[in-house]
């Protein structure tokens, strides 16, 4: 029995060997890249390697809105300072219980229309629409049936009238040139199909005009380690996707798509959680199943200030819901798993999301289960175990670091002193603590799971600084 | 043991970036204090030059010297324009002079940044865009180095390339240029061409005439973004742009580009050619229809008005949404379209209401601002 015992344990050990460079390969591999691409980018900028700024790629912005009433009219308001000239804004109602149409017509002044939406895309039936031409640009309001995020989205979609949107989150702020860096990508490219926005953290930063006025780290230290979190994922693993065209999620926050192609590839899915993600793999699908020449690309200058949430159980909830999506969106286009008509799709990216994201929080919570069986038998190298994990935890740690501090290169970025002290000591207990706690969460994101198709994920929402 | 060792190595190599992140930053902390020191200095270099050349016609031979030596580092260029443009902001008429003496500078170191890498040779081309250095004195050797950037991969050498040949206001440069990339198997896109040649700072109906002599060399891609840019630039082309709306042979496209033409410029023999397109046939594309629909909007009659409510009815969406929006233009009113509005289609009398609600709108909007 303690043989079995002892060979399961090997195997065990070589498995998690395994699985940890492969792991630390990545992640590395992404922060060098990441890096380097960030550094090539500022000293574009400093060259002048820009496109004229007056060339417009003419976009609608969607804002799917479920009881924002706190957030949406600031949201709208930092929509109209953007500097962009051809833009027009659809804020979609998705059946909110609050106030939310009520404080945009008020605030807006806005005036009731027969507006015919072409339904392209299946969602649920408006009850109203209102509209505002006295804006910098046309701005509609659309109420309609609660079908949730993703039938929200596809409203939005029907009664845009340009050929490219972009799907924001009501509580999320774009920066003032946020719109012509993320179009940049189709005038260098015609085969772009998609564009995904660079998130950043907005719990402690004031904005004036769309720029940047004041940046700090959050004081919530919840919050302080999620910008660690997204630096890693922002700054580092996206960019290097982008490099093959592996790409497989943009956020829902801030990303940008070719009208069309999203129609013909079916909208966004009212089955999943992770309506953002899904809609990605199904374009990847999509044009490669129908022999389109495409791209799907990221930029990281293109910048999107959104709230994560500040207390444990929001935090929870949200990955939770994460993690369905993931899982939701996966098992769905699960043709690309292995299929070498994807190519590196699916040979990277699909694999890295399946084993690193996907499977992850079970396999590290097996891996805490059989340290514990080692332990309990006498099996366990108890100083190589602790130097092992002291090992790890200190290379994932300063591979956060890395990547926090290369937001350097990004434009507006300085890093004081204080903020670089407190990432120095957060992202030792990110990836001790938090990330199992994660970890256990996202690994039981299924108990109770059923298909809860319409709801809408809530985290608390607090007003931004606007100025 | 081994894991361990490669860990390790990952560790350096990620105490290495950092150190790299922390070290650049302060690098380029150090470079922009340096750039502002060297830029402080050519300020003062050219604040004397500008001095002499109030009384003189050209600039020291050793200041050219300098220049031509120190403006060969990128950095150096950089810190030149940042001097540059607050002596631009401050007399204008002189600093075109100085830029006209040292002429000769420019045309040595653009010899120098085309052997650059394309990154750093982009800012070349920007610096004679934003001084308009070939706008007096077209120096033929940089006119070919500009030529020679438009075969770069990077779109943002290209398009800078570009910038700066639009402003020596030469039509047949520009013939050649777009020749080049027309002939390039690389992606411009037609927005970058169209606006750019908006900005063209030469004689516009010599550029058109040039291009119009032309046209026929040029790709079908090449061709539509010629139309796009005569659309937005002059009338004077109705007639030919007509021939090429009726041929057949021509592609659809190119064909629809034409259509948008006559939308701009009203062009009565064009007229009778709308109608047909407006009036959708099975053997053609829907989008004839939908774009005549639209630019009947400029030839108002009684035939107009027929057409265009006919298509209210039609089964394409495009067609009935710019057919309605082309009723609303022309000023048509509730009364004039009662039978349309009170009528059995719901989508015609729907989409028809909808122009005319967003007309009412913008009309009490307008009217709510002036009594406030």
């Amino acid at each position: 029995m303690l043989d079995t015992l002892k060979v399961f344990l090997d195997w065990t050990g070589y498995f998690f060997i395994a699985y940890l460079i492969g792991y630390s390969t990545f992640l590395f591999i992404s922060l060098v890249v990441g890096s380097l691409e960030l550094y090539k980018l500022r000293r574009r900028e400093l060259m002048k390697n820009i496109l004229p700024q007056d060339y417009y790629v003419p976009i609608t912005i969607i804002v799917p809105a479920y009881n924002e009433e706190v957030t949406v009219v600031e949201n709208v308001k930092s929509l109209l300072q953007l500097e962009y000239r051809s833009y027009e804004i659809i804020v979609v109602d998705d059946g909110s219980t609050d106030n939310t149409s009520k404080k945009l017509i008020e605030a807006f002044d806005m005036r009731p229309v027969h507006c015919p939406i072409r339904r392209q895309l299946p969602c649920q039936p408006e009850e109203f629409v209102y509209e505002s031409r006295l804006q910098k640009v046309p701005l509609t309001l659309i109420r309609k049936r609660n079908g949730g995020k993703a039938d929200a989205l596809n409203m939005g979609i029907n009664a845009s009238t340009f050929p490219y949107f972009i799907c924001i989150d009501a509580d999320s702020f774009l920066q003032y040139d946020s719109l012509r860096r993320i179009a940049q990508p189709i005038l260098e490219n015609d085969n772009v199909v998609a564009v995904g926005g660079m998130v950043r953290i907005s719990n402690a930063v004031e904005l004036e005009n769309g720029r940047l006025k004041k940046y700090r780290m959050p004081r919530n230290i919840l919050a302080c380690m999620q910008v660690l979190e997204y630096a890693r994922s922002f700054l580092a693993s996206r960019i290097l996707f982008d490099k093959f065209n592996g790409s497989l999620i943009i956020s829902g926050a801030f990303g940008l798509f070719k009208k069309d192609t999203v129609i013909a590839a079916g909208g966004y899915s009212n089955e999943t959680i992770g309506e953002d993600m899904e809609l990605v793999v199904k374009l990847h699908e999509y044009c490669t199943m129908n022999h389109i020449n495409y791209s799907i690309r990221y930029a990281s200058d293109a910048i999107c200030w959104t709230q994560v949430p500040e207390n444990l159980r929001d935090l929870c909830r949200q990955r939770k819901r994460w993690h369905l999506g993931l899982f939701q969106s996966m098992f769905a286009h699960r043709k690309m798993f292995s299929n070498p008509k994807f190519g590196a799709v699916s040979f990277i990216s699909y694999l890295y999301f399946l084993i690193y994201e996907l499977f992850s929080p079970f396999i590290e919570i097996f891996g805490v289960i059989t340290m514990l069986l080692a332990w309990a038998t006498g099996l366990l190298h108890v100083p190589f175990m602790i130097l092992f994990f002291l090992i790890y935890a200190g290379f994932s740690s300063i591979l956060s670091l890395s990547a926090f501090f290369s937001r350097l290169y990004t434009t507006d970025m300085k890093i004081s002193f204080i903020d670089g002290v407190k990432a120095v000591l957060l992202c030792f207990f990110e990836l001790t603590c938090l990330r199992f706690i994660l970890a256990w969460v996202r690994s039981t994101a299924f108990i109770g799971y059923r298909k809860k198709k319409t709801q809408w994920g809530r985290i608390e929402r607090k007003k931004i600084k606007l100025h | 043991m081994n894991i361990e060792k490669m860990i390790y190595v990952y560790l350096v190599i990620c105490v290495g970036m950092i150190l790299f992140n922390i070290v650049s930053a302060f690098l380029s902390r150090r470079r922009d204090k340096r750039i502002l020191r060297v830029s402080n200095g050519f300020e003062d270099r050219i604040r004397s030059e500008l001095i002499w050349l109030e009384t003189h016609s050209a600039v020291h031979s050793a200041h050219k010297n300098y220049l031509s030596g120190k403006l060969k580092r990128i950095s150096n260029m950089r810190a030149f324009d940042a001097a540059l443009e607050k002596k631009h902001l401050e007399n204008p008429t002189l600093v075109r002079k100085y830029l006209y003496s040292i002429g000769s500078v420019f045309v040595s170191l653009s010899i120098e940044y085309c052997k650059k890498d394309s990154m750093e040779a982009a800012y070349f081309p920007y610096i004679i865009k934003k001084y308009r250095i070939l706008a007096d004195r077209p120096f033929d050797a940089m006119i070919d180095i500009l030529f020679r950037l438009l075969h770069e991969p990077s779109i943002y050498c290209r398009e800078n390339a570009m910038q700066a040949l639009y402003t020596i206001g030469d039509a047949s440069c520009i013939v050649k240029a777009l020749k080049i990339i027309d002939n390039e198997n690389k992606f411009y896109h037609s927005k970058l061409l169209t606006d750019g040649l908006l900005n063209f700072a030469g004689n516009t109906q010599r550029l058109n005439a040039a291009l119009w002599e032309t046209f026929e060399d040029f790709s079908r891609e090449m061709q539509i973004t010629l139309l796009n840019y005569f659309r937005f630039s002059s009338g004077d082309h109705c007639e030919d742009i007509l021939r090429l709306m009726k041929d057949t042979s021509q592609d659809d496209e190119l064909r629809f580009a034409c259509i948008r033409y006559f939308g701009k410029y009203r062009y009565e023999p064009a007229y009778e050619y709308l109608l047909l397109y407006a009036n959708s046939r099975t053997d053609m594309r829907w989008e004839y229809a939908a774009i005549a629909s639209s630019v009947l909007a400029s030839y108002p009659s009684e035939k107009t008005v027929e057409i265009l409510k006919s298509n209210l009815y039609h089964r394409n969406w495009h067609i009935r949404f710019n057919s309605a929006q082309s009723l609303e233009r022309l000023g048509l009113t509730y009364l004039d379209l009662i039978d349309v509005l009170e009528g059995h289609d719901r989508y015609a009398s729907e989409i028809l209401r909808y122009h005319f609600d967003v007309r009412d709108m913008i009309r009490a909007e307008k009217e709510d601002a002036s009594i406030c």
